[in-house]
């Protein structure tokens, strides 16, 4: 009994360890970091991966779990492992200080994509990220322009990073520059999940029952959001306005039980990302720049044409044969 | 039916050895139909082992059981049960959410059709059952609502019901009193001539030799004797037992107790049920406090101890000052140490040493600015252990593997070290061999004579008339009876143990 | 006398508790060896001294929370809020570096908020009115929360020279944070076997009414046990915010079960009574080697949870029962 469990225990640990260990390293090996099990990183990685094999290179993977030690000690190994250059979605660009001080001693450069932190930038290879401060803001301008009064409410991702509050406040400035005298009535934090946003917009309806159009920071999030106002007999009669532009929300804008979303593939964000940090360590682009990431507001009427986060490979490969993304000078805040 | 051998079941040459020691060496036994055999032994001699391989808990290394008119190298539970052979713990294992007919029949339950259990034949069947052992309980009862007594009755039917023809009862009567006890022994000799073999251990000697026709004596894992029960006496024996003569009747103390009073306890009230309790001990004495379980013997050691401190009224005076302790640790720092029943439980930390044990009420005395002198702890409990006779004399050795005699003995140094003035015991010698507690008994007069002061309490008769200067009887939290143990028989303390109050309500 | 009997026939009442102990105790080595062997095979470069300091490097914050971890298992408790503590103290550490401009006022605060925190819980815990689990659970979701009010839910970035040294420094090639986590293991080890707090932990998760019994004031010794995990987790806050240059509210993701999961997989098993730090060193290096090994032989992401599940998995079920 307790030799087999023993024999057993030992045999799954040596098959872990060894099974994975026996791949070769190709002619240019990249490292692809990702902050966590997200879909949003996973279709870049994706993406990534399609078009490091149509251009003949190696792409290792790596996820931080979303703990900023794990990211570190990820692109120490990476160095160690003696990758040519590092793709990061990172955890948190504010701590990836003591990452780019040790990738810059080994001479490996190391491009992140989304998050922005000036100190780092010219240090980097290259950082390609949305304009965080006005993410939400065509959402917010789109769906003022169908709500002129009434009351709103808004639901956003996990606090402490910056992005879910920059979100949601631009969110609410696209809202009044569109001229609508639409109010606020209830902003909430749902960590980006389902479940969590499907509870907080059931707990507003009931709160709020006047409530015209809620925004949610993350399609995932709208999800559960047209599922409680499904569930309160509403659909139809309140708007729903999402950001990321994810398949499952794409679908629902398709179905008409949500408004619009603010799309920002990771497929083609990463595709441009990978390709440009290639050029960085052959010299032929500038390390160091700022890039904007690809965004689009996606409703009913666009869909066709939408680039989708789940990329075709011959959507690759045209992705491949568009000109390059040119740097451009970093989003500052809005003025108050 | 079973074999015509009028043996129930034998067992030839069974050897077991744990980590290279021998644990039972070459034991050749055997009980007949309708014997009831008695088997004793000091802790560690090799009862519970030996019991354990009859029941098939435990294979031995070699040797065999012959259940039968069948042979095996080693029984497995199942195998044990299916051959007849069923064991009840003083504790018997039983579900207590079940009733008692359900119990009885657990796993052979009456059946209607469609496997639905039939719930009325069974409890027809167990009436019925019941009632030819002579047993009268409730069948439709949860076992939970009884009292051990009943359960163990309940184990027993449970065993008819499967037709054991071997009945092994380990200390049976540990936790019953008088009338309970005398009950179960009809009960076993009842079985006895129904056919049943009965093997029956426990420390009580008298209960041995009582009940057994023969009787088989366990030391350091061989069998030592096998004598008739009838021509045995206490203190041929306690002699084989322990290997050596002791006497059967335990000496008294000779020293007497000096007059000063140490303990002063006047009026005082518990909400531990206390009622008024006045009381003065002197230094050097030792006081034996009994009564029926709730008279509030354990009420007034909880008191003195510093267990009970909430709602204590009236007044105690240790060695001339004022006594209140709010805690046990304001307690200890009087001098005053609480050693308790349940050792496992509330005693000693098992994942400790014996040193560590030993040490743990008195650190400071070990340590400086917070820092331990280790080899002043091993010096220190590698010299208890030689006073108190602590076997084995390894002091890094973790109390778990000590037998209960000596985890009593370790807790009683953690006292003594702790520079006790007073001692209060419950049960000081519960569940340990007859050497042992004489062992016990003798240390505990030992500190007595150095001018210690010891109140203990006990439903041990005679533990209570062997230490005790004076013994208390207490009822209703209240000291009922002061008796001189001089003279007195333990019938005597029995009956005053057992007397309804004499004094009048109001 | 009858010593070798008696001694035996308590022993057999605690099946297997001699005979695997010795194996036992060793299996975390043949573990920890065994995916040296295998890493090395696979990835040479796994044992240069460059990549074996970065792993000490990495796990370093986790050896000084799981070492202060360590304590509370053995005295039968548990601190689920260690993570959380850990985000606080990181930003009270940064916070307090960036208003003041002091790293001594920083390095001061953040250990000062894991001991408040720890001294908290452990008044909780003595109350005894709850598990520590429980009571725990609930410390750190508040203390989640506090992080987030703390930090505005942004990144505090900046801790000048505490990052020069965390972050970048070492002294005879060796990292700033790993001394750090030498420095509490040795603390810790010296606590256990040579205090009279260390013996009293022992005593409590042993065995708590013989503990109270025995004189010890049981509710005192808890909160001083809960206080000096929080003076580790103190300290490793003030640590990871220098290695990170920043304060994180999530910067203590994860840190309370990868801590237990450390101190477990070193033997310290969770009903308390006996345990080693030593041991908790043992867990720590298992958790940072199983990560160096996959990202050193090109496993990928999506692989990693479920393989460093069941390298977990599989040194907790090889390790002795007590």
């Amino acid at each position: 009994m307790m030799i087999t469990r023993r024999a057993l225990a030992l045999l799954a640990l040596g098959t872990a360890l060894v099974a994975p260990g026996l791949a070769q390293a190709a002619e240019k090996t990249i490292a692809f970091m990702r902050g966590g099990p997200d879909p949003y990183y996973q279709y870049g990685m994706n993406a990534a991966q399609a078009a490091a094999d149509k251009l003949g290179v190696k792409l290792i993977t790596y996820s931080a779990n979303n703990d900023p030690t794990q990211e570190l000690a990820n692109v120490q190994d990476a160095i160690t492992k003696g990758v040519d250059g590092i793709l990061i979605y990172a955890v948190s660009l504010s701590s990836e200080k003591a990452a780019i001080a040790q990738a810059k001693k080994a001479g490996v450069p190391i491009f992140f994509q989304y998050g922005y932190d000036e100190s780092i930038l010219a240090d980097s290879a290259g950082i390609m990220q949305i304009d965080l401060f006005r993410f939400g803001e065509p959402v917010g301008e789109a769906i003022g322009k169908l709500l002129p009064e009434g009351e709103y409410a808004t639901i956003t991702g996990k606090l402490g990073r910056g992005d879910a509050e920059a979100f949601a406040q631009s969110f609410k400035n696209g809202m009044a520059k569109s001229g609508s005298k639409a109010v606020s009535v209830a902003d909430v934090a749902a960590d980006w999940d389902r479940q969590k946003a499907m509870d907080a917009a059931s707990q507003i309806l009931t709160a709020h029952p006047n409530v015209k159009a809620i925004y949610a920071a993350n399609d995932d999030m709208a999800v559960g959001v047209a599922i409680a106002i499904d569930r309160a007999g509403k659909t139809g009669e309140i708007l729903i306005g999402g950001n990321n532009g994810a398949p499952y929300g794409v679908e629902l804008i398709e179905k008409g039980q949500m408004t619009l979303t603010g799309s920002n593939p990771p497929s083609i964000a990463s595709v441009h990302a990978l390709r440009l940090l290639l050029g960085v360590i052959d010299g032929t682009v500038k390390p160091g720049q700022f890039y904007y990431a690809p965004t689009q507001v996606i409703t009913k009427d666009n869909l066709a044409d939408a680039a989708p986060w789940d990329a075709k490979p011959e959507m690759v490969t045209k992705w491949l044969e568009e000109p390059l993304p040119q740097g451009a000078a970093p989003p500052v805040p809005p003025s108050e | 039916m079973q074999s015509e051998t009028p043996l129930a079941i034998q067992v030839q040459g069974v050897t077991k050895s744990f980590l290279g020691q021998r644990a039972l060496d070459d034991i050749h036994f055997e009980v007949a139909r309708g014997e009831v055999h008695g088997l004793v032994g000091k802790n560690g001699a090799g009862k519970s082992t030996f019991m354990k391989i009859l029941s098939g808990a435990q294979p031995p290394d070699s040797g065999d059981i012959i259940v039968g008119g069948q042979a095996f190298k080693a029984l497995n539970p199942a195998e044990g049960r299916a051959a007849g052979i069923a064991i009840v713990y003083q504790n018997p294992e039983l579900h207590l959410d079940l009733s008692v007919a359900a119990n009885i029949f657990l796993g052979a339950e009456p059946r209607m059709a469609l496997g639905i259990i039939d719930e009325k034949a069974m409890a027809r069947q167990a009436s019925e059952l019941l009632a030819r052992l002579g047993l009268n309980l409730p069948v439709g009862r949860r076992l939970g609502d009884l009292d051990i007594a009943d359960r163990q009755q309940v184990a027993i039917a449970k065993a008819v019901r499967e037709k054991a023809h071997v009945l092994l009862l380990d200390e049976p009567t540990a936790a019953l009193n008088k009338a309970q006890a005398e009950f179960l022994f009809n009960l076993i000799r009842d079985l006895a001539r129904q056919g049943m073999a009965i093997v029956y251990v426990s420390h009580h000697l008298d209960e041995v030799l009582a009940i057994s026709d023969r009787i088989t004596v366990l030391r350091n894992g061989r069998k030592v004797a096998l004598v008739d029960g009838k021509g045995a006496d206490k203190e041929g024996l306690i002699a084989m037992i322990v290997g050596r003569t002791l006497d059967a009747v335990e000496p008294r103390r000779l020293d007497k107790p000096r007059a000063e009073a140490f303990l002063v306890m006047d009026g005082v009230s518990s909400e531990g049920g206390l009622d008024r309790v006045s009381l003065e001990v002197a230094k050097g004495e030792i006081v034996g406090l009994t009564g029926l379980i709730g008279g509030g013997a354990n009420a007034l050691a909880a008191v003195i101890g510093g267990l009970d401190h909430r709602h204590v009224s009236g007044a105690m005076t240790l060695g001339g000052r004022p006594y209140a302790p709010r805690a046990v640790r304001e307690a200890i720092a009087r001098g005053v140490l609480f050693i308790p029943e349940d050792m496992r439980g509330r005693g000693l930390v098992m994942s400790l040493s014996i040193a560590k044990n030993i040490s743990l009420a008195a650190l400071r005395s070990l340590s400086k600015l917070g820092w331990l002198k280790l080899a002043k702890e091993t010096g220190v409990a590698t010299a208890m252990s030689e006073q108190l006779d602590l076997n084995p004399r390894a002091p890094s050795r973790e109390v778990r593997f000590l037998s209960g005699g000596n985890q009593r003995k370790a807790l009683l140094g953690r006292a003594i070290f702790a520079d006790g003035q007073l001692f209060v015991l419950e049960e000081p010698t519960q569940g340990v061999d007859v050497e042992s507690q004489r062992q016990i008994h003798d240390h505990l007069r030992h500190l007595a004579a150095k001018g210690a002061t010891i109140v203990f309490v006990s439903t041990d008769l005679e533990e209570l008339i062997a230490l005790a200067d004076r013994i208390l009887v207490l009822r209703g939290g209240r000291i009922e009876q002061s008796l001189s143990p001089e003279g007195l028989d333990p019938q005597q303390l029995l009956a005053a143990i057992q007397t309804q109050s004499t004094r009048s309500l109001n | 006398m009858s010593s070798p009997a008696a001694t035996v026939a308590q022993a057999i009442r605690k099946p297997g508790g001699l005979r695997t102990l010795d194996i036992g105790r060793y299996t975390l080595l043949i573990v920890l060896l065994l995916i040296v062997v295998v890493t090395a095979i696979g990835n040479p470069r796994f044992l240069s001294v460059n990549n074996l300091m970065n792993i000490l490097f990495q796990v370093s914050a986790l050896g000084i929370v799981a070492s202060g971890q360590t304590i509370l298992l053995i005295a039968g408790g548990l601190d689920l809020s260690v993570g959380a503590a850990l985000s606080v103290a990181g930003l009270a550490t940064a916070l307090t570096i960036m208003s003041t401009g002091s790293v001594t006022l920083g390095i001061l605060a953040g250990v000062a908020a894991g001991v408040v925190v720890g001294t908290i819980n452990g008044m909780l815990v003595a109350t005894n009115r709850a598990t520590p689990f429980i009571i725990t659970l609930g410390t750190m979701t508040f203390l989640q929360g506090v992080a987030i009010l703390m930090s505005g839910g942004s990144p505090i970035n900046g801790t000048g020279k505490l990052f020069d040294v965390f972050g970048l420094g070492d002294f005879l090639g060796v990292p700033w944070p790993v001394y750090a986590m030498i420095v509490s293991i040795l603390a810790m080890f010296l606590i256990l076997r040579f205090t009279t707090l260390g013996r009293y932990a022992f005593a409590i998760g042993g065995n708590e009414e013989a503990a109270r019994l025995s004189g010890i004031p049981v509710r005192r010794i808890k909160i001083a046990l809960y206080a000096l995990s929080g003076l580790f987790v103190g300290a490793a806050g003030v640590i990871l915010t220098g290695i990170l240059d920043s304060g994180l509210p999530s910067m203590g993701t994860g840190y309370e079960l990868r801590a237990i999961a450390a101190v477990v997989i070193g033997g310290t098993p969770l009903i308390g009574g006996r345990g080693t730090v030593i041991g908790t060193l043992g867990g720590v290096l298992l958790l940072g080697l199983v990560s160096n090994s996959m990202n050193l032989l090109g496993v990928g992401a999506n692989f990693q949870s479920a393989v460093l599940g069941l390298i977990i998995t599989a040194a907790v079920l090889l390790q002795k029962k007590t």
